[in-house]
């Protein structure tokens, strides 16, 4: 597989992770200008390490207190008890009248590809942005500007996704727009197709009332880099779920859930979200293929 | 444009000496490889000019402190770039959480040709990790899926450092051939 020695191994991987001191990575970067085969072994690791942390991975859940277990042992039964809670919350919905409003909107990877989806943005060269445009093209609106233009068409496309109710579409990443009645704190879990549990949310959000994009607005000023826009994809699909199954669950911030159900007790479930207070909305997000 | 720039021969030496010419002929073709380096790699935009001149100033103390001449100096500014911005991440992944998940600018555009080739990539790439040695799929499930610091994965699978570290290049090793016999080489793979 390598003809490297295990030390070269080891070494490598504390390199790609940062692990040396400075000098220890100086002598390695020494090393590597003058052993081909150990800089190449070095650019393989750091392609795949790449790679699996862009295209695989979302955060799996830990053992939190808030975890909306709903899985147990085999995912019939998972599923089932999605069904059964969509459906029981589906009539809860119409004895209790609409708290939040949710839709699913589908996201992209990478600033451009978001840019080119809409007409009112697809020329438009921010600053910040325009290298990835291609150096013979200069920024033609200014930070400020795009984010302003970019704000308004993000409204329209949010107000239009919850009055049609999109709850389900396909895509790689996508968003979730929510509008709240009343300040609320927000709890966002995924199912893949097998039952296994994903957390998109690595914690409950405390939002006020109105309307909101998660998990975050997708283009903002860098705090860190004035003049530069930050992009971000929203959640991850996980690869190979096939489908995932999104609960955004919703309570009032007053309110906090002290445990959700856990998967051996799906049945309890409703039963804790209903003193809670909770209401919860489903969205499927197909994986593309 | 980095050949241009190409200092010369002997200028590594120079420099130890403490000749400002081949000091400055260092500084610019350092500066110039990083800038393209750090680029490539993803690095923000408004973060490049600063790595580029830690590029720089890391060099030129190396070599200044008698640090042997590099055979391949384009190679070896190449992962110095890759140290300094690595280094760099590693400092914002202790920011707090909001922020730690900021994505990076790309380096590049992205075709429609080039997303559709992804969603493959990640269909190939989940059926490679399905077809891991139990040990090797571990590994990787905590180092990516729980993005475990190598401390915690060690304690949990009760290994020494060195032989996690192994374990991952074997792993990703092991991945990495199984992507490039469905059809995925090294530039499908690069930034």
């Amino acid at each position: 597989m390598s003809a490297l020695r295990p030390e070269d191994q080891a070494r490598c991987l504390e390199y790609i992770d940062g692990e040396l001191d400075e000098a220890a990575q100086l002598e390695f970067e020494r090393r590597l200008a003058h052993e081909p085969e150990l800089a190449l072994a070095v650019e393989q690791l750091l392609a795949t390490d790449r790679v699996l942390r862009e295209q695989l991975l979302a955060p799996k859940v830990e053992r939190l207190p808030w975890h909306l277990r709903l899985v147990s042992a085999t995912a019939w039964v998972a599923a089932a008890a999605i069904v059964l809670a969509v459906s029981l919350w589906f009539i809860l919905n119409l004895v209790t009248g609409e708290r939040s409003r949710v839709a699913f909107v589908a996201s992209h990877e990478s600033p451009l590809e978001a840019l080119a989806s809409a007409p009112e943005l697809r020329e438009l060269r921010p600053e910040g942005l325009s290298a990835l445009r291609g150096s013979q093209e200069s920024p033609n609106i200014s930070a400020e500007e795009f984010l302003r233009v970019e704000a308004a068409v993000r409204e329209r496309q949010a107000g239009d996704a919850l009055e049609r109710r999109v709850t389900s579409g396909e895509a790689g990443f996508f968003r979730i727009e929510i509008e709240l009645e009343e300040d609320s704190i927000v709890y966002v879990q995924g199912f893949a197709a097998d039952g296994e549990q994903f957390e998109l949310q690595a914690a409950p959000l405390r939002l006020p009332a109105g309307r909101h994009e998660l998990p975050r607005p997708r283009f903002s000023v860098d705090p860190e880099h004035p003049g530069t826009l930050r992009y971000d994809r929203g959640y991850l699909v996980p690869v190979g779920c096939g489908t995932l199954e999104v609960f955004v669950a919703t309570v009032p911030a007053g309110k906090p859930l002290d445990s959700w159900p856990t998967g051996n007790e799906p049945n309890l479930m409703d039963d804790i979200l209903l003193e809670a207070g909770a209401k919860v909305h489903n969205l499927t997000v197909r994986e593309p293929r | 444009m980095a050949a241009e720039l190409e200092p010369e021969d002997g200028d590594w030496e120079a420099l130890v000496r403490g000749e400002l010419r081949a000091r400055e002929r260092l500084a610019t073709f350092a500066h110039a490889v990083a800038l393209v380096e750090l680029a490539r790699r993803g690095a923000a935009l408004a973060a490049r000019e600063d790595l580029a001149q830690e590029v720089v100033r890391s060099t030129l103390a190396f070599a200044a402190r008698g640090g042997p001449a590099p055979k391949d100096l384009a190679t070896f500014l190449k992962f110095r770039s890759w140290g300094v911005l690595s280094d760099h991440r590693k400092r914002q992944r202790r920011a707090p959480p909001m922020q730690s998940s900021t994505t990076e600018l790309p380096g590049r555009d992205r075709s429609p040709e080039r997303v559709a080739e992804l969603g493959q990539l990640r269909g190939a790439l989940a059926d490679c990790v399905a077809r891991l040695s139990k040990e090797q799929r571990s590994v990787v499930e905590l180092r990516y899926q729980r993005q475990l610091e190598t401390t915690q994965i060690a304690a949990e699978l009760g290994l020494h450092r060195n032989t996690l570290h192994v374990r991952v290049f074997r792993a990703l090793a092991a991945l990495r051939e199984c992507l490039a016999r469905k059809g995925f080489g090294m530039e499908d793979l690069d930034p």
